[in-house]
């Protein structure tokens, strides 16, 4: 689909021989995304102005015969909870609508460091919170495989009837498009459609590798602490994780390179030693075959064939690459939802606790003489949404007296069972092979009345976060028949600091990609868009 | 306040906020001077804005070892850091970040000396010390606005809140006990200790076991909030206590059958009034903070802050009584002025090599001028090294005491060395044939009571000695008498 867009790695080897200058880079990618996003309403807002600038830059410094940064003249999107000094940045929330934020973000930091170009910010569920991008104060987005027909009402207040869950069109799925997944929904959607050649992401319970699933791109999901999160918004601290998303491995490994790192910021942060005993712990992988897990419970439970049928055709590739695979047992992973849901309600309900319209957020208009409380709790009565409250008042609850014991530390003893399941699975195999998600993407508005069945979304994808382990979504081209035209993928776990092992992985993977299944049906779904994309011409 | 007052006890527990020494806030590198202008001494850190994180500052735990093992306590290492929520204008985050289960400091003692009964030692045990962040302040209809503003030069700031086991049994007691608690954490210097500017900050848990037929009955406990004196620990005590007594006495209600309820100690009125019952209280949901790890504190940490820690207020007591043989009384009220005071008497005491005369100097001398003019012993002009080379002189003879004291005022007003200020006041060395001139001089015009003094009349010589001082201030009393002596022996007729 996206094979007519150069890669990252190629626009900078370009840039760097002056084959194209930054600006030129930019101004190309400016226009895709000018023509593609009123479509898909991947970006929320584009840097127009500041990337042309940082563009320059670059142009300047290799004009002065200065080195150049790994990303040099890239455009990257960044997703709308990661701060830069002085651009909006918003969670997607109306809380946050006007929040300008002093401080840039160690990762986005790190990106200015390596030259890339900042384009605008993509996309996402209100805080991070859902598996769509459909709770999002600027509207969902679209999956660029099967996005709605027509125009459609996207800018800020447009989700208004989404996030209330009072759909105003019924039956809306077929009109309304399919969902790039959530919540990094706009990040992977605008790598997908080639609106810019890679993206950041975070993933809390699956946010980067399901979006990444569902729109056919690679997502991963870094080891806890091997990226900072100094200038995320909060979601949950000990799931929330930086990552990229892009169209190859080998973008992917760039960018993850680029932002990695301990950070005097972030006291979750891995340390370089830390990093490196780790990666000894792994072993001498590299030298004899890959040991691959096939996780026996995943096999009993109901997947949409189009995904069984890519996870086994992908484990059989595997093997026949010299690959030995065995089946390895994870036996709390059936309460792995359970136990993410109330630790990441319980540690969002605290996160948000800043946002009372007293230092930070949307403040509620009452006249001068109402009092503090009612002042607090109307502005977060009008500036958070529908999903957010619900998971503010289930982690208040779960946190409450007398309640804590039964719930939240229920939880973490359950966080502590699925950490040890790994890393008696480890023991035995190099990585773990399984779905990312149970199905390919769903209608935009498929689980509006039933929040809990969007939350089983994520069923593959919270382990690795309540376990902190690496983990990466890999499309594999699939049957188009069985996944209706839509992209498939498979996920892997890795140990600790396992991020080589997985990089390794989705190289031997893209490579099959490329050469057998010949991605007949990818190029069929990314028509449409290349069409629209055309339209400019 | 009347009604009768039955055998009671009184229980007193406190918790004692202190704010750390330290340059930079607990989790950020923001200032902590105080009094600087509101908000300028913040980041986007303790402005707890969206998407920061805390860094811990490595000084606020070396100091918290400090204050563990100063007061016995065991040191805890793996502590955690607990968020205790609750909705403030002055709090940012929306929490403070503190500590609960798991408080870096636990089960530790301090002993201090019996206000009623010198001679015996208390002992208060410390339940933990544990570390948290300040909020920040609200100002009410100050400067420009009408409104209320809100500073967070305080947001952040690091404070050590130690908390007592309910050991005390007066309001006597807790004054004495705080007292030693500050000396104590004034020497190891890990605190300013500043009630006025908030450094230090009490709140007490009292209540009453009254002696009733035979048995004990408990009054509810009642926590007095922010006291920010000794003094008004101490009233606030005894008005309580006389309340509780009073309320017993109305409604016989004990402990148990009331929630636990807050006061405030209302200084001008001398009363204290309700803040609030604890059963409206929030629910602070205290769950651990998952932006920082557990706080690791190595047995080699441990031993280097042992190695560094200064001499605590009794070691320097023994010391000062061992080395310079000054007695109990003395050695203590020198260690309760605190660390500079007991350091200035012992340079002192070294230069001058006489602790008893250094003590006396310090004692009738520097600390009644430091307590007149209200300064510290850093303000004071004369500099310990030259207070130690005066008392030198006293001690071998070359200066006597009245002219010492000459040269100390002098002192005060004027940097001079010694050789200086002699001069300036014509202070100099006497010679032999000087004092026998004077001596001959004296007697020529004083036949009358030279002839007194040979009758037997001993005292008749005292106005000699007063003479020859007026004629020469240097001239010192016991050499000019006994060269009188001696002439008169020499002149005697027998």
């Amino acid at each position: 689909m996206t094979a007519a867009e150069p890669s990252a790695v190629e626009w900078t080897r370009r840039v760097r021989t002056g084959e194209w200058s930054a600006r030129q880079v930019t101004e190309h990618y400016l226009q895709r995304i000018a023509t593609l996003n009123p479509r898909l309403n991947a970006f929320v807002e584009v840097w127009a102005a500041s990337a042309m600038e940082q563009a320059q830059r670059v142009d300047q410094k290799r004009a002065a015969g200065q080195q150049l940064g790994p990303l040099a003249g890239v455009p990257i999107g960044i997703k709308d909870n990661l701060c830069v000094a002085g651009q909006v940045c918003s969670a997607a929330s109306r809380m946050l609508a006007n929040f300008r934020p002093t401080y840039t973000a160690t990762v986005c930091q790190r990106l200015e460091r390596a030259d890339a170009v900042l384009m605008g910010r993509t996309n996402m569920d209100e805080f991070a919170m859902g598996s769509g991008t459909e709770y999002s104060y600027y509207g969902p987005t679209q999956n660029p495989h099967r996005a709605a027909t027509g125009s459609k009402a996207a800018g800020p207040g447009a989700a208004g009837s989404v996030a209330n869950g009072s759909a105003t069109e019924a039956g809306a799925g077929a009109t309304e498009g399919y969902s790039p997944g959530g919540s990094s929904g706009g990040s992977a959607a605008a790598v997908a459609a080639g609106m810019v050649p890679l993206t950041l992401g975070s993933d809390t319970g699956g946010s980067i590798r399901q979006p990444a699933a569902f729109c056919g791109v690679y997502g991963l999901k870094p080891t806890y602490g091997r990226v900072s999160r100094y200038g995320l918004l909060a979601f949950a601290s000990s799931l929330d994780q930086v990552g990229p998303l892009a169209n190859s491995p080998e973008d992917l490994e760039s960018l993850f390179r680029t932002i990695e790192g301990a950070d005097d910021y972030d006291a979750t942060c891995l340390s370089s030693a830390a990093v490196r005993d780790a990666e000894e712990a792994l072993g001498d992988w590299r030298q004899r075959p890959l040991r691959v897990g096939f996780v026996a419970e995943h096999t009993e439970l109901s997947l949409d064939p189009a995904v069984r049928v890519a996870w086994e055709t992908t484990r059989d590739y595997l093997q026949s690459q010299g690959a030995t695979v065995t089946r390895v047992s994870l036996p709390y992973q059936a309460q792995a939802i359970a136990a993410y849901y109330l630790v990441a309600s319980c540690e969002a309900a605290s996160n948000l606790s800043r946002y009372d319209g007293m230092h930070f957020g949307h403040r509620a208009n009452l006249p001068e003489s109402t009092s503090l409380e009612q002042v607090m709790a109307a502005s977060r009565g009008e500036g958070f949404g529908a999903e957010v409250k619900r998971r503010i008042l289930l982690g208040t609850f779960a946190l409450s007296q007398g309640y804590a014991d039964r719930y939240y530390q229920q939880a973490l003893r359950l966080r502590q069972a699925i950490r040890q399941d790994f890393a008696t699975a480890f023991q035995s195999v190099d990585v773990l092979l399984g779905p990312t998600t149970p199905a390919p993407a769903f209608a935009i508005g498929a689980h509006r009345q039933d929040p809990v069945a969007m939350y089983l979304t994520d069923q593959f994808t919270v382990s690795a976060n309540l376990a902190g382990l690496p983990a990466i979504s890999i499309p594999v081209a699939a049957s188009g028949d069985l996944s209706r035209g839509l992209p498939v993928a498979v996920q892997f776990h890795a140990p600790p600091c396992g991020e080589p092992l997985l990089f390794h992985v989705a190289r031997l993977l893209h490579r099959w990609n490329l050469s057998h299944l010949s991605a007949g049906c990818a190029e069929g779904n990314g028509a449409s868009i290349k069409d629209s994309a055309g339209g400019r011409s | 306040m009347t009604g009768t007052s039955l055998a009671h006890q009184m229980i007193v527990g406190l918790e004692i906020h202190v704010q750390l020494a330290t340059q930079s806030k607990l989790f950020c590198r923001c200032g902590t001077a105080y009094g600087q202008p509101p908000n300028t001494q913040t980041c986007p850190i303790c402005q707890g804005l969206p998407g920061t994180l805390p860094m811990i500052n490595q000084r606020a735990i070396e100091l918290a070892i400090d204050i563990g093992l100063a007061l016995d306590m065991e040191l805890v290492s793996g502590c955690r850091w607990d968020r205790k929520h609750y909705f403030y204008p002055d709090l940012p985050k929306g929490y403070q970040t503190s500590q609960l289960d798991l408080p870096i400091t636990r089960n530790g003692r301090l002993e201090f000396i019996d206000p009623t009964e010198p001679a015996r030692r208390c002992h208060v045990r410390i339940n933990r010390a544990h570390l948290e962040e300040d909020a920040g302040k609200s100002l009410h209809g100050e400067g420009a606005a009408t409104g209320t503003c809100i500073d967070l030069n305080r947001t952040g700031t690091p404070l050590m809140e130690i908390v007592t086991e309910p050991d005390l049994r007066s309001p006597q007691e807790a004054k004495a006990f705080l007292q030693q608690l500050r000396t104590v954490l004034l020497y190891i210097g890990v605190s300013d200790c500043n009630m006025q500017e908030g450094s230090m900050r009490v709140d007490a848990n009292v209540n009453l076991h009254i002696a009733v037929d035979g048995r004990t009955v408990a009054t509810p406990i009642v926590e007095i909030k922010n006291l920010n004196s000794f003094r008004n620990v101490e009233r606030a005590l005894e008005y309580e206590s006389r309340r509780q007594m009073q309320v017993w006495q109305e409604n016989g209600q004990v402990l148990g059958q009331r929630p636990k309820q807050t006061r405030g100690w209302d200084a001008d009125r001398e009363v204290t009034t309700v803040q609030r019952e604890k059963e409206e209280a929030a629910d602070y949901r205290y769950f651990p903070c998952p932006d920082l790890p557990p706080v690791v504190i190595s047995a080699e940490q441990i031993a280097e802050r042992r190695a560094r820690l200064p001499r605590l207020p009794q070691q320097w007591k023994q010391a000062l009584v061992e080395r310079w043989q000054l007695n109990d009384y003395d050695a203590g009220v020198i260690v309760e002025q605190g660390r500079e005071v007991a350091e200035y008497f012992e340079t002192v005491a070294e230069t001058s090599r006489d602790g008893k005369r250094s003590a006396n100097w310090i004692t009738q001398e520097v600390l009644r001028l430091l307590n007149e003019q209200q300064q510290t012993i850093a303000q004071f002009p004369i500099t310990a090294a030259r207070l130690g080379e005066l008392v030198a002189a006293v001690s071998s003879g070359e200066l006597d005491h009245a002219r010492a004291r000459e040269v100390f005022s002098l002192w005060l007003e004027r940097p001079l060395s010694l050789a200086e200020a002699k001069q300036r006041l014509g202070i100099a060395a006497v010679s032999a044939d000087e004092v026998t001139e004077l001596v001959q001089a004296i007697v020529g015009q004083n036949a009358d009571a030279i002839a007194d003094y040979r009758r037997g009349k001993q005292q008749a010589l005292g106005p000699l000695i007063a003479q020859a001082k007026r004629l020469n201030a240097n001239v010192s009393p016991g050499s000019f008498r006994a060269a009188l002596l001696q002439f008169i022996a020499e002149q005697d007729p027998v």
